[in-house]
C-alpha cells in the first residue's frame, strides 16, 4: 500500500473529511440542492413584478461592512450588488419572493426572504467556518439539516475565551453530551479528563480523539488552530469507527485556507493566575493543643507544658518551638500565563493557505529560592506552528498538505507534585523551622525528606523538551466529468511523530536538626544528611504513527432524491519506538473499513446506514474483525407541505440504532489471546553472593476466545426550531448496553495459583447506560442593533454494572451488580458516639478493641449484629458527575461585546479524608491538620452537637479512618466559568494602516465557584488536595489586517 | 466493497503479531537455561520472613505472638492482635494466594521438565528441588489453615472450581512428607557455596520432622474443638488422635539431626567462644554449619532500618514486649519471674519476682559490666540476665553502636524526639543486628540471610517429641546442648515429662524467639488464648527525661490482645470460599461472622 504508486491508479480518493474539500463538494452538493429547490420553488412561484431591495450590512459588533456582495440566490447572472463604506446596498429583484444571498469572504454566507420587504437589514457573523451550515461527521461532513446522528458541536469564538493550554479544559458545559473532568492545575499536567455520555465500561472508557481525521491528542493543538469541533455520540454517528467508537468520538478539525486577499490575524493575550483553595491548616500554637488534647483523650500526660504552648504562640523561640506555614513558604499567590497567535490565511481558486505561529506560557505557583542560579517553578512553554495549503492541480484533482508542529519546554521542582503536596501534609508547622539559624534546611530524622520549602527549592530541578510533527497529505480526484456526476476519490496519508526528552537534575538538600544553644553559646546542630550536588539523569520517551485511508465517494440527487455513498479503507500504526520492553515496542495496528449511504427524500425523509468492519491486533485470527452497523432514519416535518406551524420553524425528529465495539480492556495490556512467559522476573539470589540471578516467570494467561467489547446504542433525538430558527432546541434520549466488557476473571481462586497480575481477561462484564442531552441556544438582534443570544447545555448520564465476574460477595450490601461504575464504597456513618451508653448499647465495631465517645458511629448494614467490613455498602456518587450542565449568554451592541458562561455538575461524590483530616495518622506529631477538622472536632467535655469530625487521638484510629458517609461531602458544583468584554475598533482611519480591525477584550475565568466541599476544588480528586486551581483575569488583542 | 474485502484479505498478516522473543511455555522448557531459570522463579516465592513488617513480607507471626507489637497500625498482625481480621480482609497478607502461586509455579516445572533435554542427573536434582519446594509451600499453608487441598497439578483457569475441596489435615501432612521422602531421595547432603540456598537432603529432612512435629500436637492432632468439622462429603478433616505420632515425629527428628550431623553441619559456635557471640553471630554471619534451609536477602537493609532504634536512623518498628523480656533467664540458669499477678484483666500486672534469682526491679546498676553486657546507671532489670537476652534485645541504657539506646521519653530515641516511627514498648529487636550497619547514612550493610530451619530447633524439636512419646530420659542431652550453647547450665535433673515439658516450651520461647514459631508453637500448644488474650506491655514510653528515671520503668499496657477459639486456625479469603463453597471456612469462622 504504497502512496506514490496511487496518484494515477484507483486509489486517488480524496479525505472528504477535511473542510478544505468542502468548497469543491459543496458546490456539487448545492448545486444539486439548488436545482432541486428550485424545482420545488418553481411550483410555487404564480407573481412577478420588478422592486428595488435595499439596507445596511453590519458586522456582529454592529459596525458597518463594506464590500459584501448582495445578490439574487440561486440565479444565474443575476444583477448583484456590493456593500459601500458605510455597509450599504441597493439591489433590484424582479420577483418578491426570491431569497437574496450575502456573502462576504470569512463571513457566514446569510440567505434572506424577500417576502415583499423593501428593507433588509443583515448582521453578517464571522465564520470559522464559512460553512456554518455543514456538520463535520465520520469521514466527511454533511450538511446540518440532513444529519440523523447525534452529533453537538462547540463554536470556537466559545472555546477561544478560556485561555487554558489543554482544549480539554474548555469542553465541559459547552456542549451536549460531554463530562469532563479537571483534577489539577499543575501546568502541563492539567487537561480535563472527557468522557462521552459518561462511563458505560469499567476498563477504556476515554473516546476516540482524532485531529483532521487522526488519532491525535487534542490538548497539543492550539485553540487558534481549530475550525469546529464535534462530538459523535450516538451508534449512527459512530459506527463507522467501528471497534473504536464505542466510547463515543471527538472530531477536532483545523483551519484551512480561505480564497482572497491575505488576512493577517495577530491574537495575543497576557493573564494573571491566582491559586485557589490552598490547603489551610492550623498553626503551631493550635497543633501543640491538639497534641496534648490528642494524650488526653488517650489517657495520656501532655506532651507540651503551658510555657512551651506559649512559645508556639508568641514564636519566641522560632527554631526550637517553630510555627511555619508550610503553604506559604511554598506557593505564591498569583502567576502568569500568556498566548500570542499569529495567522495568515488566503487564496486564489488554484492555492490556498492557512498558516498560524503561536507561543503560548503558563507559570507555575512555587516560591523560588532566588539564589539558586536556576528556575524551579512550574512553567509550560509551547510553540506551535501551523500550515495547511490546498492545491488544484487540475479541474479535477486536487493536493492538500498540512503540516502541524509544536515544540515544548516544561520546568519542574526537583521532586514531583505528589512528593511536594505529600511534603506538605506530613510536616506539622511545629516539626521544624523551615530554615536553621545557619541557613540549612530544617529537618529531623524521620521523614528526612519531607521538608516542603526544600523539596520545592533545594533539590535541583527537572525539564522535560517534547517535539511533536503532524503531517497530513491528500489528494482528490474528482470524476464527476469521467465517470458519473458526483463521484470522486481521496486518499490520505498522515504521518506523526512524538518525541520527549525528561532531564533531571536532582539534588538531595542537607538537612540539619537544629539542638539550640549549647553550654558555651553556639548554636549546635545534628548533621542529618549532607547537601548533595545536582545530578543528571536522562530518559526519553518517543513515538510514531502513520495512517493511510482511501475513499469513494459518491453524491447526487435525483429529483427530489438526494443520495450519497461512502465507502473507505483505512489503517493505522502505532509504535512505541523507546518502550521499555519488546511487547510494548511492536507495533499497534488496526485496519478495517467503513462505510456510509444516505438518502434524502425532498428534505422531509432522511435515511441512513452507517457500518464499520474492522480489526485489532489484540484479538486472535478468526476473531480480529468484527462488523458494526448502524441505521437512522429521520423525518423534517417542517418540511412538509401541510406543515403550517409558523411558530415552529424546524421540527425533525431523529432515530438510531445500532451497535459499535471496543478492543481496549486497559492500556498497555496486549494480544489477549496469547500466553506469554515472563523474563527477568521473579529474581533470586543463590550462593553468598549479592547476584540476583534471573527467573522466568508465567505472564499474562491468554484467552484464545477474547474478542471485542459491543456497545449496543439506541438514541432519539429531537430538533426544534422556533421563531425562524431564532430559538432552536435540540434533545436526545438515548441508551446504551455494553456486553462483553473486556475484565480480568476475577472468579478465579487463589487456590489455582493464578494471581490477579497474569490472570487471563474474557469479555465477562456488561453494563447498561442511558441519559438524556441537551442544548437550547437563543439568538436575537433587536432593530436597534442590540444582538443577544442565550445558550444553555446538558448531559445526564447514568449506568449501572449489570453482570460481572467478582465472586459473590456474602452480604448483597457489598455486591457491586447493579451500582455505577466506579461506585465508591464504604461505610455509613450515624454520627459521632455521643456517650459510653451509646456506644454500649450500638453494635459491636470491631475496627479497634475499645469504642470511646467521639468516635464514629456506623451502621450495622447487613444486620449480623456487629460492624465489621462486612457492612461496607454503596455510599454517594461516583467522583465522575452523572450530570454535566453549562449555560451563557452573550451581548453585543455596536463595537461592544458582553459574554458570561456557567458550567456545573452534579450527583457527583466528594471524600475529604485522609492524611490531614485524620489527625496523627501515623502517631503523634505526624501529619499536618487541616483547620476544617480543628474547627469542627467533638472534643471531649465539650458541647458538641455541632461537632462534624470525629475526637483526636494520638495514633491511627482504625475505627474513625474508615471511607464513610462521614468524610463524603456533595461534590456538586456551579461554577462562573467565564466572562468576557471587548470593543472592536474599525474606524476607517485603521484602513490607512492596513487594518481592518481591532478588538480589545478582558476575560476571567473561573471566577466564581459555589459548591459543598469548599476545602478543596470540587473537581479535584478525592483527599485533601493537589495542585490548586487558578482564576484568570486575561487581557488581550486581536488585530485583523 | 468486494475490491476492498480484497484489500483486507490481502492485507490480513497485518494485524498478526509481528515476531519479538517473547517466548512461550514449550520454548521455556525447550532449553536447559530457560528451564533453569524457571525453577529459581519458584524459589523467589519463598517468604522474605526477616522483613518481619508483616504483609508484604508474609510475616505477621512475631507481631501477633505475645513476643512482639510492631509499632505501625496498619501491620496486618495489628488487625489479628484486636480481633479484627476476618475472611475479607486476610488477603491482604497473600499468604493463601502467594503459597498457591508457589505451587502453580511447582506444578508447571515438574509437569514440563520432562521435555528439557539435559543430562539426566542434574534434571533428577531439579525434580527434587522443585518436590521440595512444593512441599514447603504446602507446609505454610498448613500450618496457617490447616487442613488445605493439596494442589499437585496445574489448574486450568477453565476448569470448573466450585467443587474444590480441603483434604484431611492428616493427608496434607502425610503429601508434605511423602514428598520430602521423595525428594530427599534425588537430592545432595549439603550445596557448594555458589549454591547455597537450593534445597537439599537435609532440608527435606528438616521439614519432614517439622511437619510430623505440628501433627502430632494437640492444635492438629485430634483436637476435639474440631471433630465436628466435615467436610460436605461427611469425610471428617480432623480425625480422632493417634498418640504414636509423637514417635514418628522423634524419629524423624533424630534422623535428621543424625543425618545433618554426618554430613558436617552441627550446632553453630563464635570462635572467641563467648555464649554472647556465639548467639549473635548465629543470625548475623552467613550460611553458617547450622543453617539447614535458608535465603540470602542480599544487602537490602529494610531489616536493619526496621529494628534499629530510630534515634540511629532506623524505625524502630519491631517493639518486643515486657513479657518476652521477662521470660529470659538470669545468667545462671534461674528464673527471676515466676508469674504475675493480674488486675483489671491483666491490664495491670504485678510480676512475682524470684528474689532467690537476684532480680529486682528496684535501683540501678552501679557499675558497669566487665563484660560489657551493661553499663552503670542501666536499670537493675537489665543486670545479670542470660546472654540470648542482651543479643537479642535493645533496652534502654543498653550501648550500642556509638552510644547509649534511650528509648525514655525525652531521649535521642524516645517518644518526643521521633513521630511515626518510635519504640512503643521501650524495647527493640536486636536479633539479627548488625553492629557495623549505620541506620543514618544506610552504610556498612552485609549480606543477610534468613533461615528456615536451623539444626538447633531440631534439637529442640526432638526434645519435645521424644519427651511426649517416651518421657524424658532422651530429650535432656538436647536440651542442654542449646541451653550450654548459651552459656546457661543443665536442666534440673529428674524432671517429670509436664516438668519437661514446660523446660522444653521455654527453652522454645527463648531460644527460637522473633523467629516466626512463637505464634505456631503457642497454636499447637493450645495455649493461644491464654497467651494472646490479654494485655501486653512495655514500659512507660511517655515518660522520663534520662536513664535511670524511674517514671520510665513503669509497666504500662501496651495492647489489649483478643484471640479466641477462631483464632487458631486461618479463615480462606472469602474470594474462595464464594467461588467454590465447598472449600468450607476454616473452623469457627462462619458462625462468628454471621
Amino acid at each position: 500500500m504504497e502512496i506514490k504508486k496511487n496518484m494515477t491508479g484507483s486509489w486517488i480518493k480524496q479525505n472528504i473529511k477535511k473542510i478544505g474539500w468542502l468548497s469543491l463538494f459543496l458546490c456539487i452538493s448545492i448545486q444539486s440542492y439548488s436545482e432541486n429547490e428550485q424545482t420545488k420553488d418553481n411550483q410555487s412561484i404564480t407573481q412577478k413584478k420588478n422592486s428595488t431591495v435595499s439596507g445596511t450590512v453590519l458586522d456582529d459588533a454592529g459596525q458597518p461592512l463594506p464590500g459584501v456582495t448582495v445578490k439574487i440566490k440561486d440565479v444565474k447572472n443575476a444583477a448583484a450588488s456590493i456593500t459601500d463604506i458605510n455597509g450599504q446596498y441597493s439591489l433590484k429583484i424582479e420577483d418578491s419572493y426570491v431569497e437574496i444571498q450575502f456573502t462576504y469572504l470569512g463571513y457566514s454566507t446569510i440567505v434572506e426572504k424577500v417576502n415583499s420587504r423593501k428593507i433588509i437589514n443583515v448582521v453578517m457573523k464571522e465564520s470559522t467556518s464559512d460553512l456554518e451550515d455543514i456538520v463535520v461527521v465520520g469521514y466527511g461532513v454533511q450538511r446540518k439539516e440532513s444529519v440523523v446522528g447525534s452529533i453537538s458541536n462547540v463554536e470556537v469564538s466559545k472555546i477561544e475565551k478560556l485561555p487554558t493550554m489543554a482544549i480539554a479544559n474548555a469542553l465541559g458545559g459547552q456542549l451536549p453530551g460531554i463530562i469532563t473532568r479537571q483534577s489539577s492545575g499543575e501546568p502541563g499536567y492539567d487537561a480535563a479528563a472527557v468522557y462521552i455520555r459518561g462511563l458505560a465500561t469499567w476498563g477504556n472508557s476515554t473516546p476516540l480523539i482524532l485531529v483532521d481525521g487522526v488519532e491525535r491528542d487534542m490538548n497539543l493543538i492550539n485553540t487558534a488552530e481549530i475550525q469546529s469541533i464535534s462530538v459523535l455520540k450516538d451508534a449512527s454517528a459512530t459506527a463507522i469507527y467501528g471497534v473504536q467508537g464505542a466510547n463515543g468520538v471527538i472530531l477536532i478539525t483545523t483551519k484551512e485556507g480561505i480564497i482572497g486577499q491575505p488576512k493577517v490575524t495577530l491574537r495575543t493575550e497576557y493573564g494573571w493566575q491566582r491559586g485557589l483553595r490552598y490547603p489551610d491548616y492550623i498553626n503551631g500554637y493550635e497543633y501543640a493543643t491538639l497534641w496534648n488534647e490528642a494524650r488526653t483523650n488517650m489517657g495520656k500526660a501532655a506532651a507540651w507544658s503551658d510555657e512551651e504552648l506559649q512559645k508556639f504562640k508568641d514564636q519566641s523561640d522560632p527554631y526550637l518551638y517553630p510555627s511555619v506555614d508550610w503553604v506559604n513558604e511554598i506557593l505564591d499567590k498569583d502567576t502568569y500565563l500568556s498566548s500570542t497567535n499569529l495567522s495568515v490565511n488566503g487564496g486564489t481558486e488554484r492555492v490556498r493557505y492557512f498558516v498560524n505561529a503561536g507561543y503560548s506560557t503558563q507559570n507555575g505557583l512555587y516560591k523560588e529560592d532566588l539564589t539558586n542560579n536556576y528556575a524551579t517553578n512550574a512553567n509550560y512553554t509551547r510553540y506551535n506552528l501551523r500550515s495547511r495549503t490546498d492545491i488544484n492541480i487540475t479541474k479535477d484533482l486536487s493536493l492538500e498538505v498540512g503540516l502541524g508542529g509544536n515544540v515544548q519546554k516544561r520546568i519542574y521542582p526537583g521532586q514531583s507534585v505528589y512528593s511536594v503536596w505529600e511534603g506538605l501534609r506530613q510536616t506539622s508547622p511545629i516539626a521544624f523551622p523551615k530554615v536553621n539559624p545557619d541557613g540549612s534546611s530544617g529537618g529531623i530524622l524521620a521523614y528526612l525528606g519531607s521538608n516542603p520549602w526544600a523539596k520545592v527549592t533545594q533539590s535541583g530541578y527537572s525539564t522535560s523538551d517534547r517535539n511533536n510533527l503532524q503531517a497530513t497529505f491528500g489528494a482528490r480526484w474528482d470524476l464527476s466529468t469521467i465517470v458519473t456526476k458526483g463521484l470522486s476519490l481521496n486518499t490520505r496519508f498522515a504521518y506523526d511523530h512524538n518525541y520527549t526528552n525528561y532531564t533531571d537534575r536532582y539534588k538531595e538538600f542537607g538537612i540539619k536538626k537544629y539542638l539550640g544553644v549549647n553550654d558555651e553559646g553556639v548554636d549546635s546542630y545534628q548533621l542529618l544528611r549532607e547537601e548533595g550536588l545536582l545530578s543528571y539523569s536522562q530518559a526519553n520517551d518517543a513515538n510514531r504513527s502513520q495512517y493511510f485511508e482511501s475513499a469513494i465517494n459518491y453524491n447526487n440527487s435525483f429529483g427530489l432524491h438526494n443520495v450519497s455513498g461512502m465507502f473507505l479503507y483505512n489503517n493505522r500504526e502505532f509504535v512505541n519506538v523507546i518502550a521499555s520492553n519488546s511487547e510494548l515496542n511492536l507495533p499497534y495496528r488496526r485496519q478495517g473499513i467503513a462505510g456510509r449511504a444516505t438518502y434524502d427524500y425532498g428534505h422531509r425523509y432522511l435515511g441512513e446506514i452507517n457500518f464499520g468492519y474492522n480489526g485489532s491486533e489484540q484479538f486472535p485470527k478468526g476473531k480480529r474483525y468484527g462488523f458494526f452497523p448502524s441505521v437512522s432514519l429521520g423525518w423534517i416535518a417542517s418540511n412538509e407541505k401541510f406543515w403550517d406551524i409558523n411558530l415552529i420553524s424546524n421540527f425533525k425528529l431523529r432515530g438510531s440504532y445500532g451497535q459499535v465495539g471496543n478492543d481496549v480492556a486497559t492500556s498497555g495490556t496486549r494480544y489477549l489471546y496469547l500466553t506469554r512467559m515472563a523474563k527477568n522476573s521473579s529474581n533470586y539470589i543463590f550462593g553468598n553472593g549479592t547476584t540476583y540471578v534471573p527467573g522466568i516467570n508465567e505472564g499474562q494467561i491468554g484467552n484464545e476466545d477474547i474478542t471485542w467489547e459491543v456497545a449496543t446504542k439506541a438514541n432519539i433525538g429531537l430538533d426544534l426550531g422556533f421563531f425562524y430558527d431564532e430559538l432552536s432546541i435540540q434533545i436526545d434520549v438515548f441508551n446504551e448496553v455494553r456486553d462483553g466488557i473486556l475484565i480480568q476473571r476475577a472468579s478465579l481462586p487463589n487456590v489455582s495459583g493464578i494471581n490477579s497480575g497474569t490472570a487471563p481477561y474474557g469479555n465477562l462484564g456488561k453494563a447498561k447506560n442511558s441519559g438524556i442531552d441537551g442544548s437550547i441556544i437563543f439568538k436575537k438582534k433587536t432593530p436597534g442593533g442590540i444582538f443577544y443570544s442565550f445558550q444553555g447545555n446538558l448531559s445526564f448520564a447514568k449506568n449501572s454494572i449489570e453482570t460481572n465476574d467478582d465472586p459473590i460477595y456474602k452480604y448483597a450490601n457489598q455486591s457491586r451488580v447493579g451500582q455505577s461504575i466506579n461506585q465508591p464504597f464504604g461505610f455509613v456513618a450515624l454520627g459521632l458516639f455521643q456517650t459510653q451508653e451509646e456506644i454500649d448499647n450500638s453494635p459491636v465495631q470491631e475496627f479497634t478493641s475499645v469504642v470511646q465517645p467521639g468516635d464514629i458511629k456506623y451502621k450495622d448494614v447487613n444486620g449480623d449484629g456487629v460492624v465489621n467490613s462486612y457492612d461496607e455498602t454503596a455510599i454517594g456518587y461516583t467522583r465522575t458527575p452523572e450530570l454535566m450542565a453549562g449555560f451563557g449568554g452573550t451581548i453585543a451592541y455596536k463595537g461592544f461585546d458582553f459574554s458570561f458562561f456557567f458550567n456545573g455538575a452534579t450527583r457527583t461524590s466528594f471524600f475529604l479524608d485522609g492524611t490531614t483530616m485524620f489527625p496523627f495518622y501515623g502517631g503523634e506529631g505526624t501529619f499536618n491538620v487541616l483547620h476544617t477538622y480543628y474547627d469542627n472536632r467533638f472534643i471531649v467535655g465539650a458541647d458538641n452537637t455541632n461537632a462534624k469530625y470525629p475526637l483526636v487521638t494520638d495514633s491511627y484510629s482504625s475505627n474513625n479512618y474508615l471511607t464513610s458517609t462521614l468524610w463524603m461531602k456533595n461534590g456538586s458544583y456551579l461554577r462562573l466559568k467565564n466572562i468576557e468584554f471587548g470593543y472592536v475598533f474599525n474606524q476607517p482611519i485603521l484602513k490607512k494602516y492596513w487594518i481592518d480591525n481591532i478588538r480589545l477584550f478582558v476575560n476571567g475565568t473561573n471566577l466564581y465557584c459555589w459548591d459543598y466541599v469548599k476545602v478543596v476544588d470540587p473537581e479535584a480528586d478525592s483527599g485533601t488536595g493537589t495542585y490548586p486551581q487558578t482564576r484568570t483575569w486575561n487581557f488581550g488583542l486581536q488585530v485583523k489586517f | 466493497m468486494a475490491i476492498a474485502m480484497v484489500t483486507i484479505a490481502s492485507c490480513s498478516d497485518y494485524l498478526e503479531k509481528t515476531p519479538d522473543e517473547d517466548m512461550t511455555l514449550e520454548q521455556t522448557f525447550a532449553q536447559r537455561k530457560y528451564t533453569e531459570q524457571f525453577l529459581t522463579q519458584v524459589y523467589s516465592y519463598l517468604p522474605e520472613e526477616i522483613h518481619g513488617n508483616d504483609d508484604f513480607s508474609r510475616n505477621p507471626f512475631d507481631a501477633a505472638a505475645d513476643e512482639m507489637e510492631l509499632v505501625w497500625t496498619y501491620p496486618y498482625s495489628n488487625v489479628m492482635n484486636i480481633g479484627a481480621w476476618n475472611p475479607t480482609n486476610v488477603s491482604r497478607t497473600s499468604m493463601w494466594l502467594s503459597n498457591y502461586i508457589a505451587i502453580r509455579k511447582a506444578n508447571i516445572f515438574l509437569k514440563n521438565i520432562e521435555s528439557t533435554p539435559m543430562d539426566e542427573d542434574a534434571k533428577q536434582v531439579w525434580i527434587g528441588e522443585a518436590t521440595y519446594l512444593r512441599a514447603l509451600y504446602h507446609f505454610f499453608l498448613v500450618r496457617c489453615h490447616g487442613p488445605i487441598p493439596i494442589v499437585d497439578y496445574v489448574m486450568s483457569p477453565n476448569m470448573t472450581f466450585k467443587d474444590l475441596q480441603r483434604d484431611p489435615i492428616n493427608e496434607c501432612f502425610d503429601f508434605i512428607v511423602k514428598e520430602c521422602d521423595n525428594a530427599a531421595n534425588l537430592l545432595p547432603a549439603k550445596r557448594a557455596s555458589n549454591e547455597f540456598g537450593r534445597a537439599t537432603k537435609a532440608a527435606c529432612l528438616a521439614l519432614k520432622a517439622r511437619a510430623l512435629l505440628y501433627k502430632a500436637s494437640p492444635l492438629f492432632n485430634g483436637n476435639p474443638d474440631y471433630s465436628t468439622y466435615v467436610r460436605k462429603d461427611g469425610v471428617r478433616l480432623f480425625p480422632d488422635a493417634v498418640s504414636t505420632y509423637w514417635a514418628d515425629a522423634a524419629a524423624a527428628s533424630l534422623d535428621c539431626i543424625n543425618y545433618c550431623e554426618a554430613n558436617g553441619y552441627g550446632l553453630f559456635t563464635a570462635s572467641s567462644g563467648k555464649p554472647f557471640d556465639t548467639y549473635t553471630q548465629l543470625f548475623t554471619s552467613m550460611w553458617n554449619k547450622e543453617t539447614i534451609f535458608g535465603r540470602n536477602m542480599g544487602t537490602w537493609n529494610h531489616q536493619e532500618r526496621l529494628m534499629s532504634p530510630n534515634g540511629f536512623g532506623g524505625w524502630s518498628g519491631m517493639n518486643p514486649t515486657q513479657e518476652i523480656v521477662d521470660a529470659f533467664e538470669m545468667a545462671d540458669g534461674s528464673t527471676p519471674i515466676t508469674g504475675y499477678i493480674e488486675e483489671n484483666g491483666g491490664e495491670v500486672k504485678t510480676p512475682i519476682i524470684n528474689t532467690e534469682s537476684g532480680y529486682t526491679e528496684i535501683g540501678y546498676a552501679a557499675e558497669d559490666d566487665p563484660n560489657g553486657m551493661w553499663l552503670k546507671k542501666v536499670s537493675n532489670m537489665y543486670v545479670n540476665r542470660e546472654p540470648r537476652f542482651y543479643a537479642s534485645i535493645h533496652f534502654n541504657g543498653k550501648y550500642w553502636q556509638t552510644r547509649q539506646i534511650q528509648f525514655y521519653y525525652s531521649g535521642k530515641d524516645g517518644l518526643k524526639n521521633s513521630s511515626l516511627d518510635y519504640s512503643s514498648t521501650g524495647y527493640c529487636m536486636s536479633k539479627y543486628s548488625d553492629k557495623n550497619f549505620n541506620c543514618a547514612t544506610l552504610t556498612g550493610a552485609s549480606i543477610k540471610t534468613w533461615t528456615y530451619f536451623r539444626l538447633g530447633e531440631l534439637y529442640l524439636n526432638y526434645a519435645e517429641a521424644i519427651n511426649e512419646a517416651e518421657g524424658p530420659a532422651k530429650a535432656y542431652s538436647y536440651v542442654n546442648a542449646i541451653r550450654n550453647r548459651a552459656g546457661l547450665p543443665n536442666l534440673k535433673t529428674g524432671l517429670t515429662t509436664d516438668q519437661m515439658r514446660e523446660c522444653i516450651h521455654h527453652e522454645r520461647q527463648i531460644e527460637l524467639c522473633f523467629e516466626t514459631h512463637r505464634y505456631f508453637d503457642c497454636n499447637r500448644w493450645l495455649i493461644g488464648e491464654k497467651m494472646n488474650n490479654t494485655w501486653i506491655h512495655g514500659l512507660n514510653i511517655g515518660e522520663g527525661t534520662k536513664i535511670n528515671d524511674d517514671r520510665f520503668f513503669i509497666r504500662t499496657a501496651r495492647e489489649k490482645r483478643v484471640f479466641e477459639k477462631k483464632h487458631y486456625l486461618w479463615p480462606i479469603p472469602q474470594t474462595d470460599i464464594s467461588i467454590a463453597p465447598t472449600l468450607l471456612q476454616s473452623p469457627f469462622w462462619e458462625t462468628a461472622a454471621e
